[in-house]
């Protein structure tokens, strides 16, 4: 079964952070598809999807199915992709197969990839340099320097 | 002598949550630090520095 669902990502508003996220995620970067028009989505058979939009479903960040199958399922995967939209926030489509795999607990985690890599980056903007981060807990914590002002 | 400041970022791994611990801050600037991470998500949590709240306070009280 391929059919799509369209899950909200409020947090992700930057395709740059996302990719990073997806990366630390475990995805080379060359398996990460970045389009600045949405490009259409291919099921396991690599047929076109027509889910969620009747002109084909189509997404801007995607991971295509051969690197799905390698990372998430290592079965007959379907593309995952992300969907920007014009207030800049994105949205996850993702097949019903692969969300056994890709499922909240994935999202969630994901989130708080691109969270960190968003919090390095606002960080630097304000003149701080990254000291170093340990784990604990299940939480991160990430700390930051700055010297002087 | 220049002061160093340390701002403390706590991550949860789960959902992406975040809290902002400032007690290391130093000098003036934590509003515009908490209004950079505000950016991304709201934190859940923000630990002000303790004359930071301090000076809240006071000026919550003078627009009284």
């Amino acid at each position: 079964m391929s059919k799509y669902s369209t899950n909200p990502v409020p947090t992700f508003k930057d395709a740059a952070l996302l990719i990073a996220a997806l990366q630390e995620m475990g995805f080379e970067a060359n398996e990460i598809e970045h389009h600045a028009i949405a490009q259409q989505l291919f099921d396991y058979h690599g047929q076109p999807t027509k889910y969620t939009d009747r002109n084909g479903d189509k997404a801007n960040v995607i991971l295509r199915r051969t690197a799905v199958n390698r990372h998430l399922s290592g079965g007959a995967s379907n593309d995952i992709g992300f969907k920007q939209h014009g207030d800049g926030s994105f949205s996850a489509l993702i097949s019903q197969y692969d969300s056994a795999y890709a499922n909240n607990q994935w999202i969630g985690k994901l989130t708080a990839a691109y969270t960190r890599q968003s919090v390095i980056q606002k960080a630097a903007k304000q003149g701080f340099k990254f000291v170093g981060s340990r784990q604990e807990n299940g939480k991160t914590k990430l700390q930051f320097s700055r010297v002087g002002r | 002598m220049a002061k160093t400041t340390f701002v403390t970022v706590e991550i949860d791994d789960s959902d992406g949550s975040f809290s902002v611990d400032l007690t290391g801050f130093e000098g003036k600037g934590c509003d515009a630090v908490i209004k950079a991470f505000a950016e991304i998500s709201e934190p859940s949590k923000v630990i002000e520095k303790p004359e930071y709240k301090f000076v809240a306070s006071q000026q919550k009280q003078i627009r009284k």
